[in-house]
């Protein structure tokens, strides 16, 4: 019986994903340059700045950025997930981590910038510390790519249709290139 | 409403095509096995399928216990290389079945000759400067992996290195593929292995994380374990290996030289003993403080009903918490390498002191803050246990680590070896009985574990996890003792974690439970519904009476239970 609910709860969520992936073939295009920031502290912001580099796409990297560092760039990228270790590192707690963020993201609806949410930590970077910070960007996204086995339950799925955002999924890390790439015009 | 129409329509066919293709029920990365693997003969249990295999294969052709512990020792350093491996130390118990005697190897890392009590740095808010204990070359201690599993294979083994090593070798050149735990590890460890050019290179593709699936090849990792399987341990702490090693060593500012691991010597140990409701806990003595403290948890709780306050209840988790708090209270004044401090392990074990702690723990309320003493770092569980029985009865507990996932990040160019960031297990500041010395082993958690039913061999156990070993173990023993569980339920059954006055637990412990705790005035911290920061324990168990085997996997990690 509880198998027969998960699976149709997982049948549930891949509608609802399908249905959002769909409508990621809605054409988003953004342009450069772009500042790389994180949602979380987590070393997925290096990642992406390899995958942006990768795609030569022209991008500060401001794992703490705020809101003035806008200034000039036409698009914001977020790389969400959230880390203990990174937090620590940059001397941040979690709280203070959010109010950093809003206060990006405010600026960026402020100045017209679109928002690109990255979410490609996979299931390790899912819970109580980056869920909030992946509901947090989402509201706010224009954009997101995601690697799907982070959204095994629907959580991103969820807040993606609520905030009305498409999503595009990929299933590796390595495959979020191409998106990006696409995206840029590349 | 066209476009709506055909979104349907392709969300129709998705959703039939994808109901093909569906995960599985369970959302936890592994499948949680529901009972534990039962065999007749031999039984190894792990935290990674193929190395499980590789000591299962040993078993079948006559190996006994110890050697099947050495083979899968080997394959753990490169199936789940960021957690142990060549350029760490470990401990092992072992429990003879010919002479009905328990012995242990120590084969803790020291600290190098040049080392002293004051040789980091720290801020005025006490954190290390530039994470030197940590990450780096400065953070490394002199490995004891290879010298201690020979010497165990010589005391108690009846096969070769080399044939131990060969289907090590064989992995590491073939290549294996990545699981979503290595995955996982190689994420959080990203910033670490893109620090290091030698790291990179072996554990990053294309700059990125290896991915679920992907396959990676350890060539330079077989090469080493080539030269030691022809050559013998001599090439790693006199030979080439050990040059390598001193050469990256003085070019990251690393302080190990060639002398250091010359002079690097194993230990035999006389193992700590205890007893809990008449079953005999047998683990390891200090630079551990792990067998210590596991045995003075136990100590203390032997004195509730453990049984008639239920499994995971407010009680039973409050009593719990209660006796950690104090243990761990004594552990940071009281624990380190008993060759250069007093330990006062025989007190620690005693029921006397139990009783005395007892006397502190109320059943109703939440016991003041004890004093913590000197303060340890947080650390990961960079760790990896394994255990086994063979079809004569001998018994192996081994437990070995390079401290953190991924360890210092520094491997050694061309040998593939990742090198320990052990250091970080001392205390960074003068004066403390766990202070820096030449040659002196930091304290560790590790708790290899034998239980003893009747003088006869019951369980072997232990786990990773740094200090949650301390804590996690008790609570698989008294799973077992007080609940009734058999080993895999053991295994699987939630854990909490308390050292200073927070009790962390499992998300799987009943609501109803962690409300009560927290009215009770308890600080409550709840993670995942299976965190791997409570461990990964893997476990053997015979059937005292019919001499059946069972094999206990912890899903935390990729454990696996082997037998035949």
């Amino acid at each position: 019986m509880r198998v027969r609910w998960v699976v149709m709860g997982w049948a549930a969520a891949c509608l609802l994903a399908a249905a959002t992936a769909s409508a990621a073939e809605v054409k988003f295009a953004a342009k450069e340059p772009v500042l790389l920031m994180s949602a979380g502290q987590s070393a997925d912001v290096q990642m992406v700045k390899i995958l942006l580099d990768r795609n030569k796409i022209s991008a500060k990297t401001s794992p703490l950025a705020g809101p003035d560092e806008l200034q000039g760039m036409k698009t914001l990228a977020v790389a969400v997930g959230g880390s203990g270790k990174g937090l620590g590192a940059a001397g941040i707690d979690v709280e203070k981590e959010a109010a950093r963020v809003r206060k990006v993201l405010e600026k960026a609806k402020a100045m017209g910038v679109p928002v690109l949410a990255l979410m490609i930590g996979g299931q390790s970077k899912r819970g109580e510390l980056s869920d909030p910070f992946i509901t947090q960007v989402t509201a706010s996204a224009s954009y997101l790519i995601v690697v799907k086995e982070g959204d095994q339950d629907g959580f991103i799925s969820k807040a993606a249709a609520k905030a009305k955002v498409p999503i595009r999924f990929v299933e590796k890390i390595s495959e979020v290139q191409e998106p990006l790439k696409t995206i840029f015009g590349k | 409403m066209k476009s709506s129409g055909c979104l349907a329509g392709i969300a129709l066919v998705l959703f039939a095509a994808l109901l093909g293709s569906c995960p599985p029920a369970s959302w936890a990365d592994n499948p949680v096995p529901a009972k534990p693997v039962e065999a007749a003969n031999g039984m190894v249990a792990s935290a990674h399928p193929l190395a499980s295999a590789v000591g299962l294969e040993i078993l079948k052709k006559g190996g006994n216990a110890v050697d099947a512990a050495v083979a899968t020792a080997f394959a753990l350093g490169v199936v789940e290389p960021n957690a142990s491996g060549l350029g760490g130390g470990g401990f092992i118990v072992f429990y003879n079945a010919k002479t009905k005697s328990v012995e242990s190897i120590d084969y803790r890392e020291v600290a190098p000759l040049k080392a002293t009590p004051d040789m980091y740095k720290l801020t005025p808010d006490g954190k290390i400067v530039d994470n030197a204990t940590t990450i780096g070359h400065r953070a490394v201690a002199v490995p004891g992996t290879l010298a201690g599993l020979e010497m165990a294979l010589k005391r108690w083994g009846t096969m070769s290195l080399k044939d131990l090593m060969a289907p090590s070798i064989k992995l590491a050149e073939d290549g294996y593929t990545v699981s979503a735990t290595l995955n996982g590890m190689m994420k959080d460890n990203f910033e670490k292995l893109s620090r290091f050019p030698a790291a990179s290179k072996i554990y990053l593709k294309n700059g990125l994380p290896y991915e679920d699936g992907d396959k990676l090849v350890l060539k330079d990792l077989a090469k080493s374990y080539r030269l030691i399987a022809e050559k013998g341990s001599d090439v790693f702490y006199k030979g080439e290996i050990a040059e390598a090693i001193e050469k990256e060593m003085a070019a990251g500012g690393g302080l190990i030289t060639k002398a250091d691991l010359a002079a690097y010597t194993p230990t035999v140990r006389e193992p700590v003993r205890g007893t809990y409701r008449g079953y005999e806990i047998i683990s390891m003595p200090p630079p551990s403080s792990g067998g210590t403290h596991v045995i003075q948890i136990l100590n203390i709780l032997e004195g509730f009903d453990m049984a008639r306050l239920g499994h995971n209840t407010a009680a039973s988790i409050h009593i719990m918490a209660e006796a950690m708090k104090r243990v761990f209270a004594d552990r940071a004044k009281y624990s380190g390498d008993a060759d250069f401090v007093k330990v006062p392990t025989k007190a620690l074990l005693s029921k006397e002191y139990a009783a005395e702690s007892r006397k502190q723990i109320s059943e109703e309320k939440v016991g003041e803050k004890v004093p913590a003493g000197n303060p340890f770092p947080y650390q990961s569980g960079g760790t990896s246990h394994s255990s086994y029985v063979d079809k004569d009865g001998n018994m192996v507990a081994l437990t070995q680590t390079i401290n953190l996932f991924f360890a210092s990040g520094v491997v050694v160019p061309g040998y593939g070896i990742m090198l320990n960031d052990e250091m970080d297990d001392f205390t960074p500041v003068p004066g403390n009985a766990n202070s820096v010395e030449p040659r002196k082993r930091p304290i560790s958690s590790m708790s290899p574990t034998i239980v003893l039913k009747d003088g006869k061999p019951l369980l072997s156990v232990g786990t990773p996890g740094a200090t949650r070993i301390i804590t996690a173990l008790p609570q698989v023993i008294m799973n077992v003792v007080d609940h009734g569980m058999d080993l895999q339920q053991a295994i699987n059954a939630p854990r909490i974690h308390c050292m200073t006055g927070e009790i962390l637990m499992e998300s799987r412990v009943p609501k109803e439970v962690q409300e009560t705790l927290k009215a009770k005035g308890h600080k409550v911290t709840v993670r995942g519904a299976m965190d791997l920061y409570f461990g990964g324990a893997q476990g053997v168990m015979v059937d005292t009476k019919t001499g059946k085997l069972y094999g206990g996997a912890d899903p935390r990690r990729d454990g696996f239970a082997a037998g035949y």
